[in-house]
């Protein structure tokens, strides 16, 4: 199984190595961008049939090393490859649905010129490799190296057409508050490395951090909170949550990619690998459940407002990714990474759908110009729909499965402020989502741009495979829980199908018609609120950024008083000078250098006699 | 080759240097077949080098870790010395040049693997020799037989001086061995000793012996500058190193001048880099600073590891370095011609760009990662000042590689850019492959070269 691992991490990497640095045909570069991630999923695969892996969460799993990568005292890093059950299923979701995106964007993406096709899978690859890498990694640095791949990968995605404006700026936000989250997991490293002393899972995830860590309750929890700091960042949680809605400035494809495969569930693992940490601190797993909850219920209520449908599928991930981040802070891995499969199925299928949508329409993206689809464009449709179906927990499709398992879990291991959150969200999801199905599809034509229906092959069929997982999804979710230890519950799944019917139910009366005119409530001050993230950027403008920026301006006028430049340019005038008397020095003449030397061997001897003899 | 036991490098290079010889005699002018021939020689070399441990000569030479890291560097540079394109004017048989080359190179091995002062003697005198002729190499090039001049003359002081400090330190001791035992005390065996270290700080390029490096560095030909700049280097390095390790243990007053050389060597280099003074001299300054700075890591706590994995960086980055200087060179360019380098030969660029980060010791090359385990050391051993001082030469070294940096990467006025398409890339571009690759190897996963 060890090579199946290393296929499966490398095939990517190489290909976007070959992409980046070889000016290869536009056929070719869609060949190897795609080939190797479907090279990568067939590792995944025999990975997955060679040895799935021990359920995570009792230190259990193979050290695959392949060799040393630094050794510096009593700091050993390895280098090598982590397998257990919850590195498998992540290697599959991330290759399979990666996969199928991938197919997805060769013809969605086919009206770049050459140049940009091949940047655009090198960095597609770049993304899909990093995520592996993350994944995989048996030890926390070697894990920050992919952590830190995602975000680079992400920054060039968003940015990708780096001549808008919105899609600079978007890829920066995602990117500085990403780094937020990087100082959160270094520091976390480092407390884990002072606490108990290694950095490889081997050790930290088996009896020895275990002890090591309830020794230090106190550096547990910060640790705990560190790790919730970087997951929150990637995973866009509060409070680090707002680049997400932004970051939907990059092609349809890579936000698929971003919330489904690779990216937003890379905060998801992180705590569900950590669990060992969050075990021993109660405390930083409450914070970190509690605010995934209201992260899962105020993006839910945002998403009920909005207007721009990729918006709405960017605060639907959030509040997705909230369940996940609740179920496993509270110790219920088998749930939340559940959640994290069924929901790439849903999720990349939704986004495909709204790529289909935009690329009939010309890239439109506000829902009031939408309606009247239905027909137009059928496949769009249907896939929607069960994406729907899926994301709002309506049994059997895939969503109700897994997020039913968290809610049951909670309910049960007595977290009553997430659970009514996420109850709560719970209603709210299946109402934004039949909202947007409905204004999109139902109805009659708002907007005035001609529909260009008919869409590739390749746009196609992963749209129809996706829309078949979606639906039959769930079984994959049960299978896993099973697998890991997990029953279901009959009270829960009947309490959360109530909520999401009653959802379904509020949104099919007022939209069932598809008539903007129902929409009218969207207008009031309220809405607008909400939708403005509840002033949530204004707040860190005003808290932090302009408290810097004037504490910055202040600082450089103190500086300039004290006429720091000028100290600056007499530094570099004394070196300088240096430098011009001592090249007096290298005169070029034999005899004196000569008598240099001679001098330096007498100083040397006077030096020997005086204080070595 | 195991029946030659430690001595097996220095004798396949010199036996391999008479073969080239005999070739040439039989095969006329078969330019490409010698320089075949003689990168095979290097290969078997380094194999030896490799894969063979212990002494031989009744233990006048030993291959230790120290001797075989840099007999390792003496070789590469030596293989970097064949590869490269010569420069534009050229005269000279091309046997004689790869002979003296191999012979330059058994000499280093020698002096590094040498366990007494007459054999540490001879290989020095072997090396130097060999690079006297080769600084003259084009005889057309005045500048060249200037150097030569300059070199052996300096040269021949260096010498005396080592043979002078080996005959008083014998007068003192009683012994010629390089060992703890009989004891290095004594006013004439400290005599001897300051000049044994006179003159290896004069191969090292240590100030104040140092004069001559510019000079020397700028006539010669540009890939005899690269083997002397990191095959003398190592040789005379494995040298002190072993001096120091047998005659300066728990002797305060020895070290200290040991750090005062060191510390002197790397300020004078950087500040004369500092002026920008053409691409071979600052390769040149830079060389004697990194020399200073080689030196300071005899201080470091466990010095072997950051001691190899610093000549090692260096001796990588210098090689990959110089290698984009061959190719300026040959197509008679300077330091204007590197401006906007970068959008035209972009593959070379970022091979020098590499090389020069690492020179400055910026993350993830090997330069970074061996100013960081010396730092470590010197904290370590309780030297915080000379690391303080180390920090404050490295941010001096900032200013010279990033101007290049700068220059390199800058949108270019084009007629002034050096044209490269006419210069042969083949070796040359292995070889900055090579040196790139070796450059971001040791700054990532330095293993190998940290466990000796």
């Amino acid at each position: 199984m060890g090579i199946f691992a290393t296929v499966a991490l490398a095939a990517p990497l190489v290909g976007a190595l070959l992409l980046s640095l070889l000016r290869l045909p536009r056929q070719a570069q869609g060949l190897t961008g795609t080939g190797s991630i479907l090279v990568a999923f067939a590792a995944a695969l025999g990975l997955a049939l060679t040895g799935f892996g021990p359920a995570p969460g009792h230190g259990g799993g193979t050290d695959l090393v392949l060799g040393t990568w630094a050794v510096a005292a009593s700091l050993h890093v390895p280098l090598g490859l982590w397998l257990d059950g919850l590195t498998t299923v992540f290697v599959l979701v991330i290759t399979g649905v990666g996969l199928l995106i991938h197919v997805y964007s060769l013809a969605y993406m086919a009206g770049e010129d050459r140049a940009d096709y091949g940047r655009y899978f090198a960095g597609m690859n770049l993304f899909v490799g990093a995520m592996l890498l993350l994944v995989l990694a048996d030890s926390l640095p070697l894990l920050a190296v992919g952590w830190a791949g995602v975000g680079l990968a992400s920054y060039l995605l968003i940015g990708f057409w780096y001549q808008r404006p919105a899609a600079v700026v978007a890829a920066r936000k995602a990117f500085i508050l990403n780094t937020v989250g990087d100082v959160g997991l270094v520091l976390a490293i480092a407390v884990l490395f002072g606490t108990t002393g290694r950095m490889d899972f081997q050790h930290l995830l088996g009896s020895s951090g275990r002890q090591a860590l309830a020794a230090h309750p106190g550096a547990a929890v910060a640790a705990g909170l560190l790790l919730f700091l970087a997951a929150a960042a990637k995973s866009a949680q509060l409070p680090l949550q707002s680049w997400l809605s932004d970051a939907m400035e990059g092609p349809t494809p890579v936000s698929a990619l971003i919330h489904a495969a690779t990216m937003v569930t890379a905060g998801v693992y992180l705590i569900a690998r950590m669990q060992v940490v969050f075990q021993a601190a109660p405390v930083a797993a409450a914070w970190a459940g509690d605010l995934g909850a209201l992260t899962a219920f105020g993006a839910a209520t945002v998403g009920a407002v909005s207007y721009d449908i990729k918006r709405l599928l960017a605060y639907s991930t959030m509040s997705q990714i909230g369940y996940m981040i609740a179920g496993v802070s509270f110790g219920y891995v088998a749930a939340g990474v559940s959640h994290v499969v069924t929901h790439a199925f849903f999720k990349a299928l939704l986004f495909m759908c709204v790529g289909l949508v935009m690329h009939a329409l010309g890239d439109e993206r506000d829902m009031r110009q939408y309606g009247g689809l239905a027909r137009a464009l059928p496949l769009a449709r249907w896939g929607f729909l069960a994406g729907v179906l899926a994301l709002s927990g309506i049994p059997p499709f895939a969503g109700f499965w897994s997020k039913d398992a968290i809610l049951g879990d909670l309910l049960r291991g007595g977290h009553p402020l997430a659970w009514v959150l996420l109850a709560l969200a719970a209603l709210l999801t299946p109402f934004y989502a039949f909202r947007a199905y409905y204004l999109t599809f139902g109805g009659e034509r708002r907007g005035k741009q001609a529909v260009h229906g008919g869409a590739a092959v390749s746009l196609r069929w992963p749209t129809v495979v996706l829309a078949v997982l979606a639906v039959v999804g769930g079984v994959a979710a049960v299978a896993l829980q099973h697998a890991w230890g997990q029953g279901l519950d009959g009270t829960s799944m009947v309490l959360s199908t109530v909520l999401a019917l009653v959802g379904w139910g509020a949104a099919w009366g007022l939209y069932r018609n598809g008539d903007a005119a129902a929409d009218r409530w969207t207008a009031g001050v309220l809405a607008g609120v909400v939708r403005a993230e509840y002033g949530w950027e204004g707040f860190w403008q005003k808290g932090l950024v302009n408290p810097v920026h004037a504490l910055a301006a202040g600082l450089g006028q103190a500086w300039e008083g004290v006429s720091w430049q000028r100290a600056q340019g007499s530094v570099a005038a004394v070196a300088t000078a240096g430098g011009r008397a001592l090249g007096l020095w290298q005169s070029g003449v034999v005899r004196r250098y000569a008598v240099s030397m001679s001098c330096g061997v007498a100083l040397i001897l006077i030096w020997v006699l005086a204080f070595a003899h | 080759m195991q029946a030659l036991g430690g001595a097996a490098p220095v004798v396949v290079l010199g036996a391999g240097a008479v073969l080239v010889l005999l070739v040439d005699l039989l095969l006329e002018g078969r330019e490409r077949l010698l320089r075949a021939l003689t990168l095979v020689v290097l290969g078997l070399a380094a194999a030896a080098a490799l894969g063979i441990s212990g002494a031989a000569f009744s233990h006048a030479v030993v291959l230790d870790p120290l001797a075989r890291v840099a007999a390792l560097v003496a070789v590469a540079g030596a293989a970097v010395a064949v590869s490269l394109p010569p420069p534009v004017r050229w005269g000279g048989r091309w046997s004689a040049y790869l002979a003296l080359t191999l012979w330059a190179a058994a000499g280093m091995a020698l002096a590094a693997a040498a366990q007494n002062l007459i054999v540490l003697f001879l290989g020095i005198e072997v090396l130097s020799l060999g690079l006297y002729v080769l600084t003259a190499f084009s005889l057309s090039d005045g500048r060249g037989a200037e150097a030569a001049v300059k070199y052996f003359v300096l040269g021949g002081l260096g010498s005396g001086l080592l043979l002078m400090g080996s005959a008083l330190s014998y007068a003192g001791r009683g012994s010629l061995v390089l060992a703890s035992e009989p004891a290095w005390t004594g006013l004439l065996t400290s005599t001897g000793l300051a000049l044994i270290v006179a003159g290896l700080g004069f191969k090292l390029a240590l100030t104040p012996f140092q004069l001559w490096t510019a000079d020397v560095y700028e006539g010669a030909p540009t890939p005899i500058t690269a083997f002397m700049a990191v095959g003398t280097k190592a040789a005379a390095f494995a040298a002190l190193a072993r001096l120091v390790m047998v005659a300066f243990p728990g002797r305060l007053g020895w070290i200290n001048l040991l750090a005062v050389l060191g510390l002197i060597s790397m300020f004078v280099g950087y500040l004369l880099a500092l002026r920008q003074p053409g691409l071979k001299r600052l390769l040149a300054f830079s060389g004697i600073a990194n020399a200073g700075t080689l030196v300071l890591a005899l201080l470091a706590g466990p010095w072997h590891a950051v001691a190899f994995l610093y000549l090692a960086a260096y001796s990588a980055a210098s090689l990959g370095a110089f290698a984009v200087v061959a190719a300026v060179e040959s197509a008679g360019g300077d330091m204007d011609s590197l401006r906007g380098l970068g959008r035209r030969h972009p593959w070379l660029s970022a091979a020098l760009v590499v090389s020069l980060l690492s020179l400055a010791s910026v993350p993830p090359t090997g330069g970074f990662l061996a100013k960081l385990l010396l730092l470590e050391g010197l904290a370590q051993a309780g030297y915080p000042l000379v690391a303080v001082l180390v920090i404050v030469g490295a941010v001096l070294a900032l200013y010279p590689y990033f101007k290049l940096v700068v220059a390199v990467l800058s949108p270019a006025p084009e007629e002034s850019c050096a044209d490269l398409t006419q210069v042969p890339m083949a070796g040359l571009g292995i070889v900055a492959g090579l040196a790139v690759v070796a450059t971001l190897a040791l700054g990532i996963l330095p293993g190998p070269v940290l466990h000796g």
